[in-house]
């Protein structure tokens, strides 16, 4: 029993990391419907961020957070100027294979960079901090990062749903026409949400090194997870997506303990799979 | 027999009753207009009988066997073939494509399909757009393409929806010419339309819908002056005013 | 009627013209890294051709098709590696099977609609990719690697040069090239454009769209495999990192698109552009081991993408109009936008 409640533990923290990164990925495609492959990449490059701030600077990843906030909105702005703008009239593919193609780039200049290998921070204030509760170990990174996400992903929704910012940024996300009709200055709204999307995502990347490996490859794994959390939590939707996002956390957990590691990730796309055909909408898909 | 016989038809939307136990027939050989103010539920009649949607109760026949359910293609197939009252070209494809896409439903081969496209082509006055990009057409030529793409397939009854919407007079008169020309080639016609000087001159029969609901099954002749008609186009307090206006002369 | 096939036949005729000039090749080139390209390139082309037939002309994005091209490249490899046989039986088998899975997964998956329909295809290839890599019959983790057996064609199996290799390969282009020049100019292929235009609109015309695109998707499967198992022949091994990966199946779609998508030359000149830049920046600068080959591609295939979706076929479509002449509609054109 206590076995289990470790690893339901594990997994749902596991699961809110994934819900900080799905979050952004979430709001962009509600926005704009458009699918960045190059999601996971700005986890990693956050990451790196983080990683060369602590290890030559020895910032700790808890304040450069907000360097790498602040470096990944500004490269998800410079995407869509540069990239996203030019697919927007086009069919979905278009954007895929654009960001598809913006990753490949980005890895692969990391690669070339900083070479493949992975890189730990020592030294950190977290470090490999736990407590004891009852019989089961609560590693505090990843608690802090679990705290850390539903700050993040609660102000998100305020935004969304309660300023008028927010308001407009639904407006555009249901009808770009309508919404410049009534003066909303959309390209605005659209660089923006893509901005603070990456701003998410960064902030995710930038709290990540405390306790996971940096390196080149990070990145192609959250994109496909938060693929599939937004898609299963339901175009558009926050609550679904970290709902999704949870449940992504405890499967993989689960699998990977009950079953084996490498089953992990089969539980997961087959759990999205079993799920999108009974519900093709998503969870809260509207 | 009749070809199309449509019986007690209810589709419902949730709460909302589109079609309310609606029934009549369409003759083969004839041309039946399908009438009534916006909002009546004639497009859903059609989408009903054509297989877009499944009717909540009723049954549909056509041509002696029952289609109620069946998916639009098998419906299509069995020769009874409807035109969208918003155009839908098959965009990237040329207008000659489009309509070869009909054409192959009973053309046996290529060279036959082709002859049949060619002909439908030339009925509806496409030649020279045949080449053409369909996407890119204006809309007086894409409505001739959805009518001849539909043709192409040798239908038994061809059901158009509101053609003329969008035309002036002159094209008016050329899509009548064109639709008589039709029901001489022995292809029955169920037709929607708003227009009234459009469907009156040429139908045998006409079904007035209102709220969903059958008003009138008749002859044009007997329908113009059948008051649930009149009310429902032109409202009570007019209505009681002719009927005033008509004792008062009589009398 | 041919008022509207003139303009794929030039490029029929095109074809033709360098499928005569393309046998003398092998005696006038002694280079093997220049056969090894030309393989390359029509390996990669049939590849392309073969996603193009649903993902083109059927405008159905799969991200899928490493699993295809893995089950014919295992099926070939587990007939010469496990059971000593030649290659064909199993590339059969291959094909055979790739087919019926892409029916059975496509069926439900049919009616996911666009990014859930991607991503459910990025799913089943992870899912397949980690399968493979524990069971232990196709050899799980380690792949299949060849040992040395009979030269010729019944082994499909060449050492010394690539000759033999070159002309299967051509072999292998022309069948897939050829199967879908043919579908083209028939019912079928009017019928899945038609789809990919207007799923409503076809079937109110009599077209039962969901046999039309499971069709497609069994016969753009099966010619997957059929380069699959031609790729494990050639390469003499396969693990499933090799085939049945993301980057695998980006490669069926990327070529296609960044050629041009829904057309019968795109796959060919999406190839013909992008092996040799990929294997020449792989020569020069991969060897730093830091990707530089492929900062390069992922910079062109943002460049191509943005500036001219329709592919290398709309850059070749646009000069010719510069040109003068009077671009008739062909029957091209699932371009990513109205090219």
């Amino acid at each position: 029993m206590d076995t289990l409640l470790q690893v339901l533990l594990d997994g749902m923290l596991n699961g809110m990391l994934y819900a900080l990164v799905a979050v952004g990925l979430c709001l962009i495609w509600g926005v704009m419907d458009v699918i960045n492959f190059a999601h996971g990449e700005y986890v990693m490059i956050s990451m790196y961020v983080t990683y060369w701030l602590g290890f030559l600077a020895h910032v700790d990843p808890l304040i450069s957070l907000f360097a790498g906030g602040l470096f990944i909105f500004i490269l998800g702005a410079l995407t869509y100027r540069l990239i996203i703008k030019y697919t927007i009239g086009k069919p979905p593919l278009s954007a895929l294979l654009a960001t598809f193609g913006l990753a490949m780039l980005l890895k692969n200049l990391c690669l070339n960079q900083f070479t493949p290998n992975y890189r730990i921070l020592s030294d950190t204030w977290l470090g490999d901090r736990t407590f004891q509760l009852g019989a089961i170990i609560v590693p505090v990174p990843q608690l802090v990062t679990a705290a850390l996400a539903l700050v993040v992903i609660g102000l998100v929704f305020y935004m969304v749903r309660s300023t008028r910012f927010g308001w407009a940024v639904q407006a555009t996300a249901m009808d770009k026409e309508a919404a410049e009709l009534m003066g909303i200055n959309t390209e605005r709204i659209y660089l923006l949400v893509f901005g603070i999307g990456g701003a998410t995502v960064g902030i995710a990347g930038g709290v990540m090194p405390t306790y996971l490996a940096v390196h080149p490859e990070v990145g192609t794994m959250f994109s496909l997870i938060a693929f599939i959390c937004v898609a299963m939590g339901g175009f558009g939707s926050i609550p679904g997506a970290l709902v999704a996002a949870l449940l992504v956390g405890i499967v993989e957990a689960l699998a990977g303990y009950y079953i084996a590691p490498v089953f992990k990730y089969v539980a997961v796309f087959g759990l999205y799979l079993a799920l999108v055909l009974l519900r093709p909408k998503g969870i809260f898909g509207w | 027999m009749a070809l199309l016989e449509v019986r007690d038809v209810t589709k419902k939307f949730g709460e909302l009753v589109a079609n309310d136990r609606v029934s009549f027939t369409v003759e083969a050989g004839s041309i039946v207009g399908l009438i009534g103010p916006n909002g009546a539920g004639k497009t859903t009649l059609f989408n009903c009988v054509s297989g877009l949607y499944p009717v909540t109760s009723g049954k549909i026949f056509f041509d002696g066997k029952e289609i109620t359910g069946l998916p639009s293609y098998r419906i299509a197939r069995m020769g009874a073939v409807r035109t969208f009252q918003v155009v839908r070209p098959l965009k990237e494809m040329t207008v000659f494509d489009n309509v070869l896409v009909g054409a192959y439903l009973h053309g046996a081969g290529g060279a036959q399909a082709r002859a049949t496209a060619e002909h439908s082509i030339r009925v509806c006055g496409l030649a020279e757009f045949a080449d053409k990009t369909s996407g890119d057409l204006p809309i007086g030529v894409k409505k001739r393409l959805e009518l001849a793409r539909a043709l192409a397939t040798r239908p038994k009854l061809l059901m158009l929806d509101e053609v003329m919407a969008g035309l002036t007079s002159t094209e008016v008169k050329t899509a009548l010419d064109l639709i008589r020309a039709i029901r001489k080639e022995g292809i029955t016609l169920l037709i929607v339309e708003h227009i009234m000087e459009a469907i009156m001159p040429i139908a045998d029969k006409v079904v007035v819908l209102d709220g969903g609901v059958k008003l009138a099954e008749g002859p044009p002749g007997e329908i113009i002056h059948d008051e649930r008609v009149i009310t429902a186009y032109l409202g009570e307090k007019f209505s009681r005013r002719m009927q005033a206006r008509k004792e008062g002369s009589n009398g | 009627m041919n008022r509207t096939l003139k303009r794929t036949d030039l490029f029929w005729l095109a074809f033709v013209g360098l499928v005569a000039l393309v046998p003398l090749v092998p005696a006038v080139a002694s280079n093997s890294f220049f056969m090894h390209v030309l393989i390359l390139v029509l390996l990669y082309a049939s590849m392309a051709q073969a996603w193009n037939i649903i993902g083109g002309y059927g405008g159905q994005t799969s991200f899928g098709h490493a699993v295809f091209f893995g089950i014919g490249a295992y099926g070939a490899g587990m007939a010469v590696v496990t059971y000593g046989m030649t290659p064909w039986p199993g590339a059969l088998v291959g094909i055979v099977s790739a087919a019926i899975v892409a029916v059975l997964i496509s069926y439900p998956c049919f009616k996911l609609s666009g990014h859930y329909f991607a991503i459910a295809t990025f799913a089943i290839v992870e899912i397949f990719n980690r399968m493979f890599l524990v069971w232990d019959w196709v050899g799980g983790a380690l792949g299949l690697d060849y040992m040395i057996v009979e030269e010729g064609l019944a082994n499909l199996m060449w050492y010394d040069s690539k000759t033999g290799y070159f002309y299967c390969a051509l072999v292998l282009f022309a069948l897939v090239f050829g199967i879908v020049r043919f579908l083209e100019g028939h019912r079928f292929g009017y019928y899945l454009r038609a789809v990919r235009e207007g799923q409503e609109t076809a079937e109110s015309l009599g077209v039962n769209s969901t046999a039309v695109k499971l069709s497609a998707m069994a016969l753009s499967a099966a010619l997957a495999a059929l380069c699959g198992a031609f790729f494990v022949q050639y390469n003499l091994r396969v693990d499933p990192g090799m085939v049945m990966s993301l980057d695998t199946s980006m490669k069926f779609v990327l070529v296609t698109i960044l050629g041009g998508a829904g057309t019968l030359a795109g796959p060919l000149l999406g190839a013909a552009v992008l092996v040799p830049l990929q294997e020449f920046t792989r020569a020069k600068w991969g060897g730093l081991g830091g990707g530089v080959d492929l900062i390069i591609f992922g910079a062109l295939i943002i460049i191509i993408v943005v500036k001219q979706p329709a592919g290398i076929t709309g850059i070749v479509r646009d000069i010719a109009r510069r040109f003068g002449r009077k671009p008739a509609a062909g029957k091209g054109g699932a371009s990513l936008g109205t090219a």
